[in-house]
């Protein structure tokens, strides 16, 4: 029989992707995309706050033994511009976890890892109801969470590119990112490197009016992730990295001073090496405001 | 007394007209969504005079009625527009206000 404590590094090596996953399911600007960013703008002294509520559910089976791991991370996102260009973010999860490896079951709950990062426009090509757009970004993310239970304990940096095409009928956002991620009490998660692409198509008005105030989005993501290994007291963990591809369907509702959405994550390819545990699906939910 | 009640109802007739509103269609390129443009709206709300804003996303074209004294320029314009992430191109001003004229215009 196998045995694994609730305090065991299994437990911590396999937990928290599932947790973080769901930070940058976050799109954090003007238009559209459900778990991907945008390169859109948001305005000087504008501020946007997004709340998503991200439920993810894990399981499988080592030696006979079933293993399950529900999560529920509530995000805040809160935007601001500084200037049309610059723009600052950050995010602030609330999560809830429940394991269960055979008999043993713990659940943990509190604040996880928060983020603080800045996107910058570097492109712009704009035309009569159409726009490209270019930002690079950066940020921390800060070891707020419970070190081994809602969060990793180290503070970890992260950057990429977002590039952006919309038209009123349709916008693709773009984005890779990769995470450079450092040890804290002896534990260190590998780095990962994630390309991000999403496609919302608008389904109604079939025509834009002046009156027309709010379009219904059909969404569909595709997301490809490379996690390296992760290392405990230097030693590198077999039964972690490798490669997940993600399919998110979803709808959303954008109206002038909100926006609503959801979408269902589904894993497509999942290869982690050894016994890591691979997720099964996310929901996901959010609505966001402009002020 | 005849003179000062023909006076009031001149000033009467006369006031509507010398308060005429005046219509700005302004183009502006990068506007793709209503979330997007919610903001110029809301800026644009802002000013002393204008009544109303609307905009057709298909041609990039923000319509805003105002009094006859409000007199936007193109500096006001680019930089209004610059802080909300957009490009403004150009407008017309013309005298009265038919927004609603424009509700079909993107066929």
């Amino acid at each position: 029989m196998i045995v694994i404590s609730q305090d065991s590094a299994a437990w911590k090596i396999n937990l928290a992707p599932l947790i973080l996953a769901g930070c940058f399911a976050v799109s954090m600007s003007s238009a559209a995309p459900i778990a991907t960013n945008t390169a859109l703008p948001l305005s000087a002294g504008e501020i946007i706050i997004r709340e998503q509520i991200v439920a993810t559910h894990a399981s499988d089976s080592i030696g006979g033994i079933e293993r399950h791991v529900d999560s529920l991370a509530a995000l805040t996102v809160i935007g601001y511009g500084l200037t049309s260009k610059l723009a600052l973010f950050g995010v602030l999860p609330v999560v809830t976890v429940d394991r269960r490896f055979g008999d043993v079951s713990a659940s943990y709950s509190g604040l996880g890892d928060a983020l603080l990062f800045a996107r910058y426009e570097v492109f712009r090509l704009d035309n009569p109801g159409r726009t490209i757009r270019i930002a690079p970004f950066a940020g921390v993310r800060l070891p707020t969470g419970r070190d081994g239970k809602t969060g990793d304990g180290s503070l970890d940096i992260f950057g990429g590119l977002i590039a952006t095409l919309a038209s009123t009928q349709w916008v693709l956002d773009s984005q890779l990112r990769h995470d450079f991620n450092r040890a804290a009490n002896g534990f260190e998660r590998g780095d990962s490197t994630h390309l991000e692409t999403s496609f919302q198509y608008r389904l109604s008005p079939a025509k834009v009016v002046l009156d027309t105030d709010a379009f219904v989005y059909g969404v569909l993501e595709i997301s490809a992730n490379y996690y390296e290994r992760n290392r405990t007291g230097g030693v590198i963990d077999p039964n972690s990295g490798g490669f997940h591809l993600y399919l998110t369907p979803g709808l959303q509702y954008a109206t002038r001073r909100w926006i609503a959405d959801l979408g269902v994550k589904l894993p497509l390819v999942r290869d982690l090496n050894g016994t890591a545990l691979e997720p099964d699906y996310s929901v996901l939910t959010s609505i966001r405001v402009n002020f | 007394m005849k003179a000062l009640i023909l006076i009031l109802l001149a000033s009467a007739f006369a006031s509507p007209i010398l308060a005429e509103d005046v219509q700005y269609d302004i183009r502006v390129d990068g506007i793709t969504c209503p979330f997007c443009v919610a903001t110029s709206e809301r800026a644009l709300k802002k000013i002393e005079g204008v009544h109303t804003v609307g905009a057709n996303l298909e041609t990039g074209v923000i319509f805003v009625c105002a009094d006859s004294q409000v007199n936007f320029t193109n500096a006001q314009l680019k930089q209004l527009f610059l802080d909300k992430g957009f490009t403004y191109r150009s407008f017309e001003k013309t005298p009265g206000c038919s927004i609603a004229d424009h509700a079909d215009t993107n066929d």
